[in-house]
C-alpha cells in the first residue's frame, strides 16, 4: 500500500482545508515543531480508515475544530493497493457521507467503510467509535505516539487477521492439532495420578485393595506355614514315640537295676557289723576324751591352790606396812589439829581488836555530832534576845504608812488651797526707783522691784503721795480663807495624834520603822539557816538520840575484853586458814590408809577362806583315791581304744574292695535313667495329644481353601493394578510427548517471524549473537551472548526499538503474504540514544526498501540522514 | 473282574477365573465341577456294575479342607454303593494329621469307603483281588514306596492289583531325583496284574498293565487327554487287562497362541471360535499387526467368544496396532500428533517401553474417534 495524498478539512486543528501531497514510496518524514498538527494528520488517518462515517456522539467533540460549530469533518486520501488506483473519502456528523474507489469499483456509505476494514484487515465497532481491540493490522502497524514499546496488546488485538493473513507463510499456528485431546488426556490422567505423579482414585483403590488381598494373604501363609511346622513335629513326634515303644530301653535299665541291688544286699550283714564296731569306737573314744578331761582339771584345782597359798603370804608383809602407814598418819592428823586450834586463837585476840577500834571511832563520831548540835541550840538562844529588843523598838517607832500618808494628803491639801487663793489673788508688781518705797500696810515695805499677791483689800501708801487702796475681786476668797484656817487645824491635830512634828517628821519615823523590820527578818533569816532542815524541837530529840547512842558505844566498850596488841586480823586469818587445810589434808590420807588396811583385811580373809575350802575338797583322802581310780580306769580304755580301731580298719579295707559306693551310684544312675525316659514317653504324649488338637482345630477351619482363595484374589487384583498402572503410565506418556511436540512444532512454525525479527536485531545488535523465543505470534525473550532477557524487562529505550522492529517483521511478512503494508512511526523512536538511533536508520532504511514509511517528528535534523525520499514540513503547509 | 481306576479327583481346587459381572462366578462353578464329576463317576460305576472302584491319589487338592467340603465329598459318592478304595497322593498324604485323620474322625465314611493309609495288602477274596497300596506318607519322598510290592505275597488266586501315585521313573520323570518316583517296571517286577497309577493329569497307558487314568475334570491348560475314568476289565489272575477310557469331564481347558496379520487371520480364528459353548475354558494369547479395522473386529470376536464360553481370556497385549496410512488420514491425524504417533510407534520397537506406548497409542487412537479428528 501506498499512501500519495491525504486531504483534511475541519477537523481538529485543521478548520480549513489542509493537503498533503507527493508522498512516495519509502521513507516519507512529517516534521514540525510541537503543535503543528503532526499527531492530527495521524488521527486523521485513523480516522478515515477505523471509524464508520456516521458515526456520533463523543466523537464528534474529539474531532471537530474548537472554534467551528456544526463543523462536517471530512478525510480524503489517494493510495495505491498494489497496482490499483484507489481513493477514500469520509465525511462525518452534519452530512455523514463515504465513498471509496478501488481501481474501476466504487463503494458508497456503509458498503465503503466495510470494503476499507476488509481490505487493510481491521474490524469495526458495532456501535459509536472503534476500540483499540478492532484496529488489526494497521492498529498494529501504525504506531501511536508513545506506544511503539507496547506490543502485546497490539499483536493481541490484530492475531487473528495476523493468522489469518499469514497462514500461507506461518501455517495454522492456532489449530496446530491435539488442543483439546491434550486436555481430555490430562483430564484421564488426574482420574488415575495426581500432578506430582502420586496414585489416586481408582488407581489408589486398586493399590489399597492389592495390598489387603497380599495382607491376607500372607497372614494366611503364615498360618499354613504354622500348620505345617506343627504337622512335621507331630509326625516327629510320632516317629520318636514308635521308636521308644519298639525299643524299650527302660527295661535293660530296670534289669541292670535289679542286679545292682542284689550286690548291695548281699554286702548287707557286713556292713552292719563294720557300722556296729564304728559306733563302739566312737563311744570309746569318748569316754578316753572324758577321762583326760578330768585329770587335766585336777592339776589344773591344785596349780591354782598352791598359787593362793603363795599369794596369801605375799600379802601378809603388805598389810604390816599399811598398818604402819597408817599410825603415822594419825600420828600427823593430831599435829595438824592442834596447829589450827592455835591460829583459831589468834584469830580471836585479833578480832577483838579490830572491835574496840571500830566502836571507839563510832563513838568518836557521835561525840562531835553531838558537840555540833548543842552550839547551835546556844546559838538559836543568842539570835532570840537579839530579835526580841529589835521588835521592841520597831513597836515603838511605828507609824503606819495610812498614817503618813494621811498626813501627806493633808499638808497637800493646805498647800493647794494657798496656791489658789494666790490664783484669784490681784496680782501687784512693782519696780521701783532706788531709794523709793511704798508702804503696803501688812505687806510691808515695797523696795526695788517684786510683786504681790493681794487677797484682801489694801491700802498702799505713798510718801508724798498719799494712799492707794486695793481691794480685790471675787467671792470664793473668802470661802478659800476659811478652809486653810480649817486644814491647818486639822493638820496641826493628825501631827498631834501621830507625835510628830510636821510632816518631815513622820516622814523619818518611818523609814526608822521599816529599817528594824528588815532587822529582824535578817536575823530571823540567819536562824533558819542555823537550823538546816529541822526545826529546833527536832534538833532536841537528835541531840538527845546521840547522846543515848554514844552511852550505848560506850556501854559496849566496857564490855568488850581489853584490847591485846597482836598481829593483823588478815595475817591471822590466812594463818588459820593454811591450819585449816593441813589439817584437812592429814585427815583425808589418814581416812585412805584405813579403808586400805580394811580392803587387804578382807581380801585376806577370803583367800584364807578358798585355801581351806579347796585344799579339803582336793587334799582330802576321798580325792586322792577317787583320783588313783581315774588314772586306772583312763589307761583301760586307751587299750580298748586301739583293738577297736584296729577291728575297724581291718573291716573297711575288706568292704571297699567290694565297692559298695558304685553299686549305689549305678542304683541311682539307672533310676535316674529310668525316669528320664518316663518323661520323654510322657512329654512324647503329651506333644502328641496337643499337636494333634491344634492341627484338628487349624484344619477344621478350612485353612487351606482360603489360603488358595486368597492366592486367587491377589492375582486378580495384581492384574487390576498392573492393568491401571499401564494405563497411568501410558497416559502420562502420550499426555508428556504431546504437549513437547506441540511446542516443538509451534516454534517451528515460526521460523519466518523469526528470520525476519533477527534480520533486523543483526542491524541493531551488530556481532553479536542472537536468539529469540518466540510465543503467541511475538517475540517473548531475548538470548544475548547466552543471556536470556524477557522482552518485558528490557529497557525502555531497546522494548521502543524492539516494537518497531517486531512491526518491521510483521510487515515484511504480510507483504510476503500479499497484503497491503503501510507503517506510519509518530515520534516512535524518542527513548533511543544517538548510537541506537544510528543503528535505526539502517533498520528504517532497510525496511523502506519494501515499505511506505510515514514517520512523524519534531526533530527532522536526527532523521536527515535516515535516508528519506520526502521530508515535508507540516507548518508549511 | 471289573473295577473303575481313577486318580487326581483333586477336591478344594479353587481357581482365578474372573466373572464379567458379580453374579457371574466361573470360578464356582468349576470347583462345583470337580464334585459333580464324582457323582458321574459314582453313576458310571453302579451302571457297570463294577467290584471296586480304586482311586490312585490326589483325592484331595489340599490337606486343610473345611469339614463343609469333606462332607459334600462323601455325598458325591453316595451314588454307588460298592468299594471305594482311596489312595493318599503327595497334595493329600496320610500325614501325622491329615485330611484323612480328619474324615476319620468326622465320621463320615461309610463301610463301603475304604483308606489305603498303610503299606500293607488288603484282599478281598469275595471279589477275587488283593489291593497292594503305596500311600505316600509325606509330601514328598524319594524312595520307591511300590519296591514292597515286589515280595508282598497274595492269597493264591488272587488278581494283584498295585495302587501308587508319583511318577514314573526314566518315563514321566524328567530328572533322576523327581519325587514319588515309581519303578518302570514295577508292575511286572511285583507280578500284579494291574497298577493302577495317579499324579498324571492325562490318561495314559504306560505298559500293557500300567496306566495312569487322569484326572476325571480337566483343571489346567494342558492338553494331554484329561477328563477320564478307567473300566478296567481282568478275566484271571495273569490275564491282560482290557481298559477303556470313559469321558465323564464337563469342561475343556484350552490355551491357545495365535498370530493375527490382517483381516484373514481374523475371520479364521472367528471360524475357531465359532464352536465354543458353556463348558470351553479359553485363554487365546494373540500377536501380530492388526489395523484399526481388524483391531476392532478383533474386539468383537473377543467380546462374541466371551459371551459363548464358560471362560474365555484373551490376552491382547502382544498385539500391535498398525494403523494404516488411511487409517490415519481418515483420523486427520497430523501436526503434532502425528509426530507423537510416530515417536509412540518407534518406542514400540524398544523391550522396555514397549507395553506402555502399545497401550499408549490404543488409548490416543480410541480417544481420537471418540472425540473426532479436530480435537
Amino acid at each position: 500500500m501506498k499512501l500519495e495524498r491525504l486531504g483534511i478539512d475541519q477537523f481538529r486543528k485543521f478548520s480549513t482545508p489542509f493537503e498533503i501531497d507527493g508522498l512516495e514510496s519509502g521513507l516519507n518524514i512529517l516534521h514540525g515543531p510541537n503543535g503543528a498538527g503532526k499527531s492530527t494528520i495521524a488521527q486523521a488517518l485513523r480516522t478515515l480508515f477505523f471509524e464508520k462515517h456516521s458515526t456520533r456522539g463523543e466523537f464528534v467533540e474529539a474531532i471537530s475544530p474548537r472554534d467551528l460549530a456544526q463543523a462536517a469533518p471530512t478525510i480524503s486520501a489517494d493510495f495505491l493497493l498494489g497496482e490499483l488506483l484507489c481513493s477514500a473519502s469520509k465525511t462525518f456528523f452534519v452530512k455523514p457521507r463515504a465513498s471509496l474507489r478501488i481501481g474501476s469499483e466504487t463503494w458508497e456509505g456503509s458498503e465503503a467503510d466495510e470494503q476499507l476494514a476488509e481490505r487493510l484487515g481491521f474490524g469495526l465497532a458495532g456501535r459509536g467509535a472503534s476500540r483499540a481491540d478492532t484496529h488489526g493490522i494497521p492498529g498494529l502497524l501504525w504506531i501511536e505516539q508513545g506506544t511503539s514499546g507496547e506490543l502485546a496488546s497490539a499483536v493481541a488485538h490484530a492475531a487473528d487477521s495476523l493468522a489469518e493473513r499469514l497462514k500461507s507463510i506461518l501455517g495454522d499456528i492456532t489449530s496446530s492439532s491435539g488442543g483439546r485431546l491434550g486436555e481430555i488426556l490430562h483430564a484421564e490422567l488426574a482420574r488415575l495420578l495426581t500432578a506430582t505423579g502420586r496414585s489416586t482414585g481408582v488407581l489408589t483403590e486398586a493399590e489399597k485393595s492389592l495390598a489387603a488381598a497380599i495382607e491376607l494373604r500372607d497372614g494366611l501363609r503364615s498360618t499354613a506355614a504354622d500348620f505345617s511346622a506343627l504337622s512335621d513335629g507331630l509326625a516327629r513326634s510320632l516317629m520318636e514315640r514308635d521308636r521308644l515303644e519298639s525299643e524299650k530301653p527302660w527295661q535293660g535299665f530296670e534289669r541292670e537295676k535289679r542286679a545292682a541291688e542284689a550286690l548291695k544286699a548281699a554286702l548287707e550283714p557286713r556292713l552292719k557289723a563294720l557300722e556296729s564296731s564304728r559306733q563302739s569306737l566312737r563311744e570309746v573314744n569318748a569316754r578316753v576324751d572324758s577321762l583326760h578331761k578330768e585329770t587335766r582339771t585336777r592339776e589344773k584345782e591344785l596349780r591354782e591352790l598352791s598359787r593362793q597359798r603363795a599369794e596369801l603370804n605375799d600379802s601378809a608383809e603388805q598389810h604390816q606396812q599399811l598398818r604402819q602407814n597408817l599410825a603415822a598418819a594419825a600420828t600427823r592428823r593430831a599435829q595438824a589439829r592442834d596447829l589450827r586450834q592455835q591460829a583459831r586463837l589468834a584469830q580471836k585476840v585479833a578480832e577483838n581488836a579490830e572491835q574496840h577500834r571500830i566502836l571507839q571511832a563510832d563513838l568518836k563520831r557521835v561525840h562531835a555530832e553531838i558537840g555540833r548540835m548543842a552550839n547551835t541550840l546556844e546559838r538559836l538562844a543568842g539570835f532570840s534576845a537579839s530579835l526580841t529588843a529589835l521588835q521592841e523598838q520597831s513597836a515603838a517607832s511605828k507609824l503606819s504608812k495610812r498614817d503618813l500618808s494621811r498626813l501627806a494628803r493633808l499638808d497637800q491639801s493646805v498647800r493647794d488651797n494657798r496656791i489658789q487663793r494666790e490664783a484669784i489673788a490681784t496680782q501687784l508688781t512693782y519696780r521701783l526707783d532706788k531709794g523709793q518705797r511704798i508702804d503696803a500696810g501688812e505687806f510691808g515695805m515695797l523696795e526695788g522691784e517684786g510683786k504681790r499677791s493681794i487677797t484682801a483689800a489694801m491700802m498702799l501708801r505713798i510718801a508724798n503721795v498719799g494712799e492707794i487702796g486695793i481691794t480685790p475681786g471675787g467671792d470664793d476668797i473668802a470661802r478659800l480663807e476659811t478652809e486653810a484656817e480649817k486644814l491647818g487645824d486639822q493638820f496641826a491635830q493628825l501631827c498631834v495624834t501621830l507625835g510628830v512634828k510636821d510632816l518631815a517628821d513622820a516622814t523619818l519615823r518611818h523609814e526608822r520603822h521599816l529599817d528594824l523590820e528588815q532587822q529582824i527578818a535578817r536575823q530571823q533569816a540567819e536562824c533558819n539557816a542555823l537550823l538546816g532542815e529541822d526545826d529546833e524541837a527536832q534538833l532536841k530529840r537528835r541531840l538527845a538520840e546521840a547522846q543515848g547512842q554514844a552511852k550505848d558505844i560506850e556501854s559496849r566498850l566496857a564490855a568488850l575484853p581489853e584490847a591485846k596488841p597482836g598481829e593483823s586480823l588478815e595475817s591471822t586469818r590466812r594463818a588459820f586458814d593454811e591450819a585449816e587445810a593441813g589439817a584437812a589434808l592429814a585427815d583425808e590420807q589418814h581416812e585412805t590408809l584405813l579403808g586400805q588396811v580394811a580392803r587387804i583385811e578382807l581380801a585376806r580373809e577370803a583367800l584364807k577362806a578358798n585355801i581351806d575350802s579347796s585344799g579339803q575338797r582336793l587334799e582330802s583322802s576321798e580325792a586322792l583315791r577317787t583320783a588313783e581310780l581315774r588314772e586306772r580306769e583312763f589307761a583301760e580304755a586307751v587299750v580298748r581304744r586301739d583293738k577297736l580301731q584296729a577291728e575297724v580298719g581291718q573291716a573297711e579295707t575288706e568292704l571297699d574292695a567290694s565297692n559298695p559306693q558304685l553299686i549305689d551310684a549305678d542304683i541311682a544312675r539307672l533310676e535316674q535313667a529310668l525316669r528320664l525316659v518316663e518323661k520323654q514317653r510322657h512329654d512324647l504324649r503329651d506333644a502328641i495329644s496337643t499337636g494333634r488338637a491344634r492341627l484338628e482345630t487349624l484344619g477344621a477351619d478350612g485353612l487351606d481353601e482360603k489360603l488358595a482363595a486368597a492366592e486367587v484374589a491377589v492375582e486378580q487384583r495384581q492384574r487390576r493394578h498392573q492393568q491401571l498402572r499401564l494405563r497411568a503410565d501410558a497416559l502420562s506418556l502420550l499426555s508428556e510427548r504431546l504437549e513437547s511436540h506441540q511446542a516443538a512444532l509451534t516454534q517451528r512454525l515460526y521460523a519466518p517471524l523469526r528470520e525476519r525479527l533477527q534480520h533486523y536485531l543483526a542491524i541493531l545488535f551488530p556481532g553479536v549473537v542472537l536468539s529469540i523465543d518466540i510465543d503467541a505470534l511475538r517475540p517473548q525473550a531475548l538470548t544475548r551472548n547466552n543471556q536470556t532477557i524477557n522482552i518485558d524487562a528490557e529497557s525502555f529505550g531497546t522494548r521502543e526499538q524492539l516494537g518497531v522492529i517486531a512491526r518491521f517483521a510483521y510487515a515484511d511478512l504480510l507483504k510476503q503474504a500479499g497484503q497491503p503494508t503501510l507503517l506510519i512511526l509518530d515520534d516512535a523512536l524518542v527513548n533511543s540514544d544517538a548510537v541506537r538511533r544510528q543503528q535505526m536508520k539502517r533498520i528504517l532504511h532497510d525496511a523502506a526498501q519494501r515499505h511506505q514509511i510515514l514517520l512523524f517528528t519534531c526533530h527532522p535534523e536526527d532523521w536527515r540522514d535516515a535516508g528519506a525520499r520526502v521530508m515535508i514540513n507540516v507548518a508549511a503547509c | 473282574m471289573k473295577f473303575l481306576h481313577t486318580a487326581d479327583w483333586q477336591i478344594g481346587r479353587v481357581y482365578g477365573f474372573e466373572g464379567e459381572s458379580d453374579d457371574h462366578d466361573p470360578a464356582a462353578a468349576m470347583a462345583q465341577a470337580r464334585y459333580d464329576a464324582v457323582v458321574r463317576i459314582a453313576g458310571l460305576a453302579t451302571s457297570e456294575q463294577v467290584d471296586a472302584v480304586l482311586v490312585a491319589g490326589d483325592v484331595f487338592d489340599k490337606q486343610a479342607l473345611s469339614d463343609h467340603s469333606l462332607r459334600r465329598l462323601i455325598n458325591a459318592m453316595a451314588g454307588y454303593s460298592g468299594r471305594w478304595i482311596l489312595l493318599p497322593g503327595n497334595h493329600d498324604a496320610a500325614l501325622a494329621e491329615s485330611v484323612w485323620s480328619r474324615l476319620q474322625r468326622l465320621a463320615v465314611l461309610p463301610a463301603n469307603i475304604e483308606l489305603t493309609l498303610e503299606t500293607r495288602v488288603m484282599e478281598y477274596a469275595d471279589a477275587g483281588f488283593a489291593i497292594l497300596p503305596a500311600p505316600l506318607t509325606q509330601r514328598q519322598t524319594h524312595d520307591d514306596l511300590t519296591e514292597w510290592f515286589d515280595t508282598a505275597e497274595t492269597t493264591e488266586g488272587l488278581i494283584r492289583i498295585g495302587l501308587a501315585h508319583g511318577s514314573v521313573a526314566g518315563i514321566l520323570a524328567e530328572e533322576i531325583d523327581s519325587p514319588n518316583p515309581i519303578g518302570a517296571d514295577r508292575a511286572a517286577q511285583a507280578r500284579l496284574d494291574y497298577l493302577a497309577l495317579g499324579d498324571w493329569h492325562g490318561t495314559r497307558q504306560i505298559d500293557a498293565r500300567t496306566w495312569y487314568s487322569g484326572t476325571p475334570e480337566q483343571d489346567r491348560f494342558k492338553d494331554n487327554d484329561p477328563g477320564n475314568v478307567l473300566l478296567v476289565e481282568i478275566d484271571a489272575p495273569g490275564a491282560l487287562p482290557r481298559v477303556t477310557p470313559k469321558r465323564v469331564g464337563r469342561f475343556r481347558w484350552r490355551a491357545q497362541g495365535v498370530e493375527i496379520n490382517g483381516s484373514s487371520d481374523v475371520e479364521q480364528l472367528r471360524e475357531q471360535l465359532q464352536g465354543l459353548n458353556d463348558t470351553d475354558v479359553v485363554r487365546l494369547h494373540v500377536q501380530g499387526l492388526v489395523d484399526f479395522a481388524s483391531s476392532e473386529q478383533l474386539r468383537m470376536l473377543c467380546e462374541e467368544a466371551r459371551a459363548r464360553a464358560h471362560v474365555f481370556e484373551s490376552d491382547l497385549g502382544e498385539l500391535r496396532l498398525e494403523p494404516t496410512a488411511a487409517d490415519l488420514a481418515a483420523m486427520q491425524v497430523d501436526g503434532a500428533l502425528a509426530e507423537v504417533v510416530d515417536e509412540l510407534r518407534d518406542m514400540q520397537e524398544q523391550g522396555d517401553q514397549a507395553a506402555v506406548a502399545n497401550e499408549a497409542l490404543k488409548l490416543l487412537f480410541d480417544l481420537i474417534r471418540r472425540e473426532g479428528a479436530g480435537a
